[in-house]
């Protein structure tokens, strides 16, 4: 009995031994649960920023290649901005470096596209962008907007304009009505006066920039004026409602460099861009202050500078005093001109091109754009003695040049009207008839005379020589005047004679056609004024 | 005292007898076995008790966004809101009750091991008090399981943590260790 009752004793102690094994097994497993917890805990960042951006402690996190990578443990206040303190994992160890940016992504919900859809869903986060490299760092200044590189192949394209043309980072970039890209970030530039906007190109579009490429702001609804009559082109929908920005590249066989420094030129529209142009293909714009004592009242900001017909440049201001002294108004002009149009290798330079033009007599030159309007542009031709190229500072040149003489041809146009207007018609045909009573052969002379005149005056309206027109026109007319006033001379001696009757309703009928003719002139001065100088 | 309760049917023994004379089950005496038992899940439940706090209880998921909660987040979250009933319920039934709980087997252990009774029907009561409420400790289990069963959306799951894991082997390791206190003891110890 006393066997029985000790064996059972150690059995029990066995079984005091087993039940001490449950909170050991439960220990284990904590500490195996903690000890994964704590090595799998990498290392606490701090992340300074202007604001948190809606971050929230516990909740946001640390995005790196769309993998989430950290988490946001707690914000501090800062006197002058926030600091975020955040866990990030530790695989993420050797991308905390000098290279390593953050930056935090909020939703954003434009016309053009919707960034950040998983921030909205999910709140803002920090989004991470790195390289492998050397040294670790741990305390970081967080950017306030996204940067431009990122990992995404492809090229930045930095681009200015006068105008932002109300695009908007997100909006798409066209290459043959093709997506080949995004805006990244439109700013004004630091000058305050042009803006600036880059874009990216993603990677096999890229190689299609290149120096003889132009970029252009893609408006919606494009209204064409043009000859063959109004022509109304229309992008898709989704360009009509937000626009863009669309390029084109000329020689594809160039090699593609584009660098930052040399920003490209966004033009307004598609067809200010795909202008044809003088030179080479890229611009480079220098300033040029010319001097002109006249004329300058007409001449607008944004005018035109031109060379051989070509837009060469324009102007960029107007400064003019009222010189009391000699009465008349002293005006400077600046104006941006285009050096790449007198070039005509890579090799050369535009600049020392257009000082050896001014060395041969190259003028700037005020002359009337539309004689209707009195608008003016600035030519640039070659006229009178050889001239100076000054250098006044960094990119600002001098130009000679040439007094404003005020266009005789609208004068002569106007007078030539007027007296048109004034002349006694209505009283030479009721004299003509009274005449007709009287008149016999001296009449016939002056007749033959007359038509001789209005012959003359029809192959003048006919011929194309039109830059002769107003001296001609001139003189013809004061044939015209003695002629009718010969007529009217005439008139005394004349009796009825049913030859001479015809002859007159001949003569008439001419000078119907005559004055036709001149109708078509006027018509067609009226729609292209400078057909005039330049011919039709 | 001469005799002794069968712990499983309740018939009256001998003191010296080893087997119920009734459903001949054992009934023996084991102060030691059962204070080591008992000693031994109550350490494991306390073990269980301090990642059943700290680790999130539930795992929501909103759109890809993962959210735990913890059960004294959860409080602090309904307290907030304005929820105060169900505050101090879940407070109560999820942190205090587990908590008492421990502390009073703590203490009839202590009474045991030093075998010093200061009052029998405090002991008693107290022992009670721990049997009452065992069923009703897994209320936080009960409420995870059917937030789990019946939120099953696409976009928002509710997961349980490992908190909830944590808090249901606390609370089943709570109840091994009031199973194994035997309460026969007590009455042995402060009958004498």
């Amino acid at each position: 009995m006393n066997d029985e009752i000790a064996k059972v004793k150690i059995q029990k102690k066995s079984i005091h031994f087993i039940v001490w094994l449950v909170p050991l097994i439960a220990l284990v497993i904590g500490g195996w649960m903690l000890y994964r917890y704590y090595s799998r805990l990498g290392p606490q960042i701090q992340i300074t920023f202007e604001n948190s951006g809606g971050l929230e402690p516990k909740h946001s996190y640390i995005k790196f290649r769309e993998v989430k990578v950290g988490q946001v443990e707690r914000i501090e206040i800062l006197k002058k901005g926030v600091r975020v303190y955040a866990r990030v994992n530790k695989d993420v160890l050797p991308f905390l470096n000098e290279t390593t940016k953050f930056w935090i992504v909020k939703p954003e919900i434009g016309l053009g596209k919707v960034r950040g859809l998983d921030a909205l869903m999910s709140g803002a986060y920090i989004q991470m962008s790195a390289k492998l490299g050397k040294g670790s760092k741990f305390v970081f200044k967080g950017l306030e907007e996204p940067p431009l590189i990122q990992e995404e192949k492809g090229s930045t394209v930095h681009l200015q304009a006068s105008s932002s043309f109300a695009l908007q980072a997100g909006l798409p970039v066209y290459y043959k009505q093709l997506r080949v890209g995004a805006i990244k970030k439109v700013d004004l530039a630091s000058d305050g006066q042009k803006v600036d906007i880059y874009l990216f190109i993603k990677h096999p579009y890229d190689r299609y920039v290149n120096d003889t490429s132009r970029f252009w702001n893609i408006r919606g609804l494009t209204l064409q004026l043009a000859d063959e009559g109004l022509e109304v082109r229309m992008g898709s929908l989704s360009q009509m409602l937000m626009g863009g920005v669309g390029f084109a590249t000329k020689d594809l066989g160039q090699k593609s460099h584009i660098s930052l420094k040399k920003p490209f030129i966004l033009y307004p529209s598609k067809s200010e861009a795909l202008q044809k142009k003088l030179g080479l293909p890229r611009e480079r714009f220098a300033h040029f202050l010319l001097d002109f004592d006249a004329g300058t009242g007409y001449l607008g900001i944004g005018s035109p500078v031109r060379f051989e017909g070509y837009k060469v440049g324009e102007v960029e201001d107007v400064m003019s005093f009222f010189d009391i002294e000699h009465t008349k108004i002293d005006s400077k002009v600046l104006i941006r001109l285009d050096l790449s149009a007198f070039q005509n290798s890579p090799k050369t330079l535009g600049i020392e091109i257009l000082a050896k033009a001014v060395q041969r007599g190259l003028k700037a030159k005020l002359e009337q754009a539309n004689p209707l309007t009195k608008s003016l542009f600035i030519n640039l031709v070659f006229e009178g003695k050889a001239g100076k190229l000054e250098h006044l500072s960094d990119d600002l040149y001098t130009l000679p040049t040439l007094p404003y003489q005020k266009s005789k041809l609208l004068e002569h146009l106007d007078k030539i009207l007027a007296k048109l207007e004034n002349l006694p018609i209505e009283r030479s045909l009721d004299a003509f008839s009274s005449l007709m009573e009287k008149s016999k052969e001296p009449l016939r002379q002056s007749l033959l005379a007359l038509r001789a005149t209005l012959d003359s005056v029809h192959k003048l309206l006919e011929s194309n020589e039109t830059k002769a027109l107003p001296k001609d026109l001139h003189a013809t007319l004061g044939e015209l005047r003695k002629a009718l006033q010969e007529l009217r001379l005439a008139a005394s001696g004349y009796d009825a004679n049913s030859t001479f009757k015809a002859q007159l309703s001949q003569t008439l009928q001419d000078i119907d056609r005559s004055a036709k003719s001149l109708h078509k002139v006027l018509l067609k001065l009226d729609k292209k004024p400078n057909a005039l100088i330049f011919g039709d | 005292m001469r005799w002794l309760r069968c712990p499983y049917c309740g018939a009256t023994n001998d003191r010296e007898d080893r087997w119920c004379g009734r459903c001949a089950l054992e009934i023996t005496l084991d102060i030691q076995g059962s204070l080591h038992k008992s000693l031994a899940y109550l350490v494991t439940a306390i073990i269980f008790y301090i990642p059943a706090n700290l680790y999130p209880i539930l795992q929501t998921t909103k759109f890809s966004n993962v959210e735990g909660s913890t059960i004294i987040g959860g409080v602090i979250q309904m307290w907030a809101e304005g929820d105060y009933p169900v505050a101090i319920i879940i407070f109560t039934a999820s942190v205090l009750i587990p908590l008492v709980k421990i502390l009073i087997l703590l203490y009839l252990i202590f009474t045991i091991w030093r075998r010093r009774c200061k009052n029998f029907g405090q002991e008693i009561l107290l022992y009670h008090l721990i049997e009452l409420t065992g069923p009703w400790s897994l209320i936080d289990v009960f409420v995870v399981v059917l937030l789990v069963a019946l939120i099953h959306f696409q976009s928002i799951a509710i997961i349980p943590g490992i908190g909830a894991s944590s808090f249901a082997l606390m609370v089943f390791f709570t109840l091994m260790a009031s199973y194994a206190l035997d309460e026969r003891i007590l009455g042995e110890i402060c009958e004498r």
